[in-house]
C-alpha cells in the first residue's frame, strides 16, 4: 500500500531520511517512532507529496506520489503536528471545502459531511463557526477533513499532541474503527502509549534512518528470544534477592519491597522449572509472569537515543 | 465561467467574506459612499447651467466612480493577494491545499478572484451607479463596457504579480509594500515618459490603460499633451493606444500564470519561476517587446529643442543595458536549489546534455539567453535600415560587449549561488548585499586611484567611452572574470561534494 523505495532526503549537508526501504502493506496501522529531529515528520510529507525527495520515491497504492501527484492524492488524507484551521468557516462549510477539492460527487459530498462530523463527535458543533472550538475539537476537524475523501492512508503526524486523556481515547478509537474499514495508517507519534494498543507494526527511526522496522509481534519474539523480563511477587520474608542472585540464568534483578522485576534468559520450559526451583526454595510466590514488552519498552531497548 | 462558480477556493471566500451580514453592510456603505460622491456634484446650491454643462458634471462624476472603482479593486487585489499565500503558509494551511487534487490552476482562479472577493462585490454594487451616470453623460454602452473589461483585465494581472511574490515570500507586508511601490511607480514613469516629447518609447504611455481609454469617450476632452499618444507605434506601424495596452497585460499576464502554475503547489524552497528553457523564450519576449515599442523615426526632441533622429550607439547602448538586466534575471530564475544541484552533480554523465540539465548551474542557460538576444537583435537590425543602415550597429562590437556582460553576470550569479550552496539563511538577499558592497568598493577604487578598473572590476567598461575603459582594459576585466567564475565553480563543486563516510546500508541507484 505505502512504498519507500529508496528515499533520501537532504536539506543542506544534513540527510533528513537515508535510503529508506520501506513498505507498508494495506490495512496496518504503521506507528513512526524516534526521537525529535529523527526524520519522522520528513517521512510524513514526502509520503504525502508536500516535499520532494533527493532521491528515490514514494509510491501510494501503486501511484508514485511525486509523478502523479493529484491521482495520489485521491489516496491520500494527511494531518500535520501543527497546524490552523479557517476559523471564519463554519464547521460543515470547512469539511464542504475539502470535500469539494477532492473532488467528491456533490450528491456524496454532504452525507459524508454528517458521517464524518459524527465520527469525530462534532454534532453539535456542525453549524459554528470554527473560531468558537477547544483546541481538542479542532484537533477532531483535522482528523475529519483528513478523512473526508475516504482516503485509502492516512498519514498522521502527531495527531494526538495536545489532547486531553479524553480525544486521545477517542482518537484511538476512531483510528480502530478506520483500521476496521480498511484504512492504512502511518502514524509518528512521541507519546508511545497512544501507539499502544491499536498499531500493528513499527518503525524506529534514528538519524534518518531506520533502525528496525516490522510488526510488533515479530520484533518482540526476535527480542525475546534471548532473554524474557520476569515480574515476581511474593509474601513472607524468605532472603528472596539472594535466591535470584544465586541463579545463572537472570540478570537485571531489581528487587523493591515484596516485588522483583528480573531478565531470565531462558526456554519456557526452563521458566516453568525456575518457577518451581523458587516455591521449592521456600518462597511464597503470589504472582509469577512475564512481563509484556510495550512498544516504550522496545523502543527504549532498540534506540541508541541518537539525535540529530 | 462554471468552473469559477465551482471552484472550492472561491466558494470558501465567498462564504467566509460575504456572509449575510456583512455582505449587506458592504453593499450598504458602497451606496452609501456613491451616494455622496453625486451628492458633492449635484448639491442643492449647485447650479444645473446649461445642458452641455450638465453633460459635463455627469462625465466628471462617471469619471470619479470609475477612478474610485479602480483604485478600490487594484488596491485590494494587491493588498489580499499579496497574503494570500504566505498567510496559509505562516498558519499551515496551505499543506493541506497542496494536498488536495486541485490542481494548481483551480487553485489559482480561486485565489485570483477569491482573496479579493469583496473587492469585486463593492464594484458590482457601484456599478449600476456608474452605468446610468454615464449613459446619462452620453457615454456609449461599449466604451464602459470595455473600461470594464480593462479594469478587470489589470486586476488579474495585479492579483497574479502580488500572488506570484506572495507564493515567493514568508512576508505579507513586506509584498504588499514592494506591490504598492510598484502600483505607484508603473503608471508614473510611463506617464513621466509620455511627458517627454523625445522618448523613443512612446508605446509605455499604454500601460496605464487610461490614455487608451480616452479614444473611446467621443466628445469628451482629451488633454492636449496626450492627444499624440492615442496612436502609438508598435513594430513600426501606428496602433490604437488600446491595442498595445491589451497586448501588454495579456502577455504579462501569460507570464505570471505561467509561473503561478508550475509553482504553485511546490515547497518554497523547491520553487522556480521558470524553467531553463522558458528562461531563454523569456529573454526573447522581452527583447522582441521592447523593440516592438522602440520608435525609430526622427522626432523632435523638448530637451535639445530639435529634430533627432535615432542613433545606432543608443540604441545599441539600450539593448546592453536591458540585456544585462535580463540576464540578471535569468540567472537568478534559474539559480538551483542546493539539493537538487548535490544530485546532479552525483549523476556521472560528462555529455554536453550534462550541462543543460534543469537541475544544473544556471550559467549555460544565461549564455543560451544572450546568444537569443543577440539573434533577434541581428534581425531586428536588419529590418531597421529603412532607419538605421545596417553597417551602423557594428555587429561584431556588439557581441563582443555583450558576451562582457554576460561574463560578469554570470560571475554575479555563481556568486549567488555559491551563497546558496553555503546555506546562508536568504542566500540571495545577502548574496546581493555582498555585490553591492563589492561594485560600491569598485567604484571608489576607481574614482580615486585606478581608472582602468571600471573595466577590470565592473561591466560598466562597455558603456563608456574608450578613453576610460580602453579594448584591452575590457580583455583583463573578462580575463579576471573567467577566472572568478571557474574558481566559484571549483567552490561551489567542493561545498556539495561528500567528505568520504562510511557507506550506506542500502545500495541506492540514483533517481529510481
Amino acid at each position: 500500500m505505502i512504498q519507500f523505495q529508496n528515499l533520501r532526503r537532504e536539506y543542506g549537508d544534513l540527510v533528513a531520511v537515508r535510503d529508506l526501504n520501506v513498505s507498508i502493506p494495506e490495512n496496518e496501522v504503521y506507528g513512526l517512532i524516534g526521537p525529535n529531529g529523527a526524520g519522522k515528520t520528513t517521512i510524513l510529507r514526502l509520503a504525502c507529496g508536500l516535499l520532494t525527495p533527493t532521491q528515490g520515491c514514494v509510491t501510494i497504492s501503486g501511484v508514485n506520489v511525486h509523478k502523479d501527484p493529484e491521482l495520489a492524492q485521491s489516496h491520500i488524507g494527511y494531518l500535520s503536528d501543527f497546524f490552523s484551521v479557517y476559523d471564519d468557516l463554519k464547521v460543515w462549510e470547512y469539511l464542504d471545502y475539502f470535500g469539494r477539492a477532492h473532488k467528491m460527487p456533490t450528491a456524496q459530498l454532504l452525507p459524508r459531511i454528517d458521517e464524518v462530523i459524527q465520527q469525530v463527535g462534532l454534532e453539535v458543533k456542525r453549524d459554528v463557526l470554527i473560531r468558537g472550538l477547544s483546541r481538542g475539537m479542532k484537533q477532531r476537524l483535522g482528523i475529519a477533513r483528513a478523512i473526508i475523501h475516504k482516503p485509502k492512508v492516512l498519514l498522521l503526524d502527531e495527531p494526538a499532541s495536545g489532547l486531553d486523556p479524553k480525544a486521545r481515547a477517542d482518537l484511538r478509537n476512531l483510528l480502530l474503527a478506520l483500521r476496521a474499514e480498511g484504512t492504512t495508517v502511518l502514524i509518528s507519534s512521541h507519546i508511545l502509549p497512544d501507539l499502544e494498543g491499536f498499531c500493528t507494526s513499527i518503525g524506529l527511526m534514528e538519524k534518518g534512518s531506520m533502525v528496525r522496522s516490522g510488526k510488533i509481534e515479530e520484533i518482540t519474539s526476535q527480542e525475546s528470544q534471548h532473554f524474557c523480563v520476569v515480574r515476581l511477587s511474593w509474601v513472607g520474608d524468605a532472603p528472596v534477592g539472594q535466591i535470584l542472585h544465586s541463579i545463572d540464568k537472570l540478570s537485571d534483578i531489581a528487587i523493591r519491597g515484596s516485588q522483583g522485576l528480573f531478565r531470565f534468559a531462558g526456554s519456557d520450559d526452563e521458566l516453568a522449572a525456575l518457577l518451581q526451583q523458587l516455591i521449592a526454595q521456600g518462597i511464597r510466590v503470589l504472582s509469577f509472569g512475564e512481563v509484556k514488552q510495550t512498544i516504550e519498552d522496545l523502543y527504549l531497548k532498540l534506540s541508541r537515543n541518537e539525535v540529530m | 465561467m462554471e468552473a469559477l462558480w465551482r471552484n472550492p477556493e472561491l466558494i470558501r471566500h465567498v462564504r467566509a467574506d460575504l456572509r449575510p451580514a456583512r455582505m449587506a453592510t458592504t453593499a450598504a456603505v458602497s451606496i452609501l459612499l456613491c451616494a455622496l460622491i453625486v451628492l458633492m456634484f449635484y448639491h442643492p446650491g449647485s447650479d444645473p447651467g446649461s445642458a452641455s454643462d450638465a453633460r459635463e458634471t455627469r462625465l466628471a462624476l462617471y469619471t470619479v466612480l470609475v477612478s474610485t472603482q479602480a483604485l478600490v479593486l487594484c488596491l485590494w487585489c494587491l493588498s489580499s493577494c499579496s497574503q494570500a499565500i504566505a498567510s496559509e503558509r505562516n498558519l499551515k494551511t496551505f499543506d493541506f491545499l497542496r494536498t488536495t487534487r486541485l490542481s494548481s490552476s483551480e487553485l489559482l482562479l480561486g485565489m485570483m478572484f477569491g482573496a479579493p472577493v469583496t473587492a469585486y462585490f463593492v464594484v458590482a454594487c457601484t456599478m449600476p451607479f456608474t452605468l446610468i451616470i454615464g449613459l446619462a453623460a452620453g457615454i456609449s454602452f461599449l466604451a464602459i463596457a470595455v473600461t470594464y473589461a480593462m479594469l478587470l483585465l489589470v486586476a488579474v494581472v495585479l492579483s497574479m504579480a502580488a500572488l506570484t511574490i506572495s507564493m515567493m515570500t514568508d512576508r505579507p507586508r513586506a509584498a504588499e509594500l514592494v506591490f504598492l511601490l510598484l502600483l505607484i511607480g508603473w503608471p508614473a514613469t510611463a506617464f513621466i515618459s509620455a511627458m517627454n516629447g523625445g522618448s523613443r518609447f512612446p508605446g509605455l504611455t499604454a500601460i496605464p490603460v487610461v490614455i487608451g481609454l480616452l479614444p473611446l469617450y467621443s466628445g469628451s476632452a482629451l488633454p492636449n499633451e496626450m492627444t499624440r499618444f492615442a496612436h502609438v507605434p508598435f513594430f513600426g506601424v501606428q496602433v490604437p493606444s488600446l491595442f498595445v495596452s491589451i497586448i501588454f497585460y495579456l502577455s504579462v499576464g501569460a507570464w505570471l500564470l505561467l509561473m503561478l502554475v508550475r509553482n504553485l503547489k511546490k515547497d518554497r524552497e523547491d520553487i522556480r519561476l521558470l524553467s531553463r528553457w522558458q528562461a531563454v523564450v523569456f529573454t526573447a519576449y522581452v527583447n522582441v517587446f521592447v523593440f516592438a515599442l522602440l520608435d525609430l523615426r526622427a522626432m523632435y526632441s523638448t530637451s535639445s529643442n530639435r529634430i533627432e533622429t535615432a542613433s545606432a550607439a543608443d540604441v545599441s547602448s539600450g539593448y546592453l543595458a536591458l540585456n544585462f538586466l535580463i540576464l540578471y534575471a535569468v540567472g537568478l530564475a534559474t539559480l538551483t536549489p542546493p539539493a537538487r544541484l548535490k544530485t546532479w552533480l552525483r549523476q556521472s554523465v560528462q555529455d554536453v546534455r550534462f550541462y543543460w540539465s534543469e537541475d544544473g548551474p544556471p550559467w549555460p542557460w544565461m549564455a543560451a539567453s544572450a546568444v537569443a538576444a543577440f539573434l533577434l537583435f541581428v534581425l531586428e537590425a536588419a529590418v531597421s535600415t529603412k532607419f538605421i543602415p545596417f553597417p551602423d550597429w557594428s555587429i561584431p562590437a556588439l557581441a563582443g560587449y555583450l558576451f562582457v556582460l554576460l561574463v560578469f553576470a554570470v560571475r554575479d550569479v555563481l556568486f549567488l549561488q555559491w551563497c546558496a550552496v553555503k546555506a546562508f539563511q536568504r542566500p540571495v538577499v545577502i548574496g546581493a548585499l555582498f555585490l553591492t558592497l563589492y561594485y560600491i568598493t569598485a567604484f571608489t577604487i576607481v574614482a580615486f586611484f585606478f581608472h582602468s578598473g571600471l573595466a577590470w572590476f565592473t561591466p560598466f567598461g562597455v558603456f563608456v567611452d574608450a578613453e576610460l575603459a580602453a579594448p584591452l582594459s575590457i580583455l583583463v576585466g573578462v580575463a579576471l572574470q573567467i577566472a572568478v567564475s571557474a574558481y566559484l565553480l571549483i567552490a561551489i563543486r567542493q561545498r556539495l561534494t561528500p567528505s568520504p563516510a562510511p557507506s550506506p546500508t542500502t545500495a541506492a541507484a540514483p533517481g529510481s
